[in-house]
């Protein structure tokens, strides 16, 4: 992807976090993997317009005896304003994808605490860059 | 890996945060560690009390390259139990 790509899919899943994290959907769980996938996004452009890095995955790995590092390696190293948000985020979307957590209309208030602070937070950083 | 031992020995405060219920690692080739702690649920504001903790053990080891998770699955059959 290039980086007006990823621009494009950040702002499009920005748009969705509303129409799911509010009435009728109320699908809290899928509100927070799409937060987290649109920094994911804002991130990915981030490192390839600045860095010239896309990353091949979420944490660092081996092969051939040569180490990769992971996008979370990127964001500590490239966007330490945002790491300690994008940690939390990354962590909140696994949960709602794979372990049923957010699930039900009642987790309102965790969705909501994650949109209005570690979104916002990182959100706030890629604004002050135009995007 | 010593370091292993002392990550093992820093992560020992996570006991203390209530809803937490155990803690588990993978160590992956060279400087990777994969950190699980278990909750039979999570919420934000317990989550971040996780991760404050997380931020205190990444600071302490910066020559290792964490990933830290809050999880309710129980240990995979290759993971070092922390508690």
């Amino acid at each position: 992807m290039t980086v007006q790509e990823h621009l494009q899919q950040a702002h499009h899943n920005e748009n969705l976090v509303h129409v799911l994290g509010s009435q009728p959907l109320e699908a809290y769980d899928w509100a927070i993997t799409v937060l987290f996938s649109c920094i994911l996004h804002f991130v990915d452009a981030y490192l390839l317009q600045y860095h010239n890095i896309t990353p091949g995955g979420h944490a660092a790995t081996w092969k051939k005896r040569q180490r990769i590092p992971g996008r979370n390696d990127y964001v500590k190293l490239h966007l330490p304003p945002i790491y300690d948000a994008y940690k939390i985020l990354y962590d909140a979307s696994r949960l709602a994808r794979y372990e049923g957590a957010y699930l039900t209309p009642a987790r309102v208030g965790d969705y909501q605490n994650l949109r209005d602070n570690e979104f916002a937070s990182a959100r706030q950083f890629f604004q002050q860059l135009g995007w | 890996m010593e370091t292993l031992e002392k990550i093992k020995k820093a992560l020992q405060p996570l006991r203390q945060i209530e809803g937490v219920e155990g803690c588990w690692l993978e160590e992956e080739e060279g400087d990777i560690v994969h950190v699980y702690t278990v909750t039979r649920t999570v919420d934000y504001a317990l989550q971040k009390r996780i991760f404050q903790q997380y931020a205190e053990i990444e600071r302490r080891f910066p020559e290792v390259s964490f990933e830290f998770l809050t999880t309710s699955r129980p240990p995979s059959p290759v993971a070092e139990v922390v508690f």
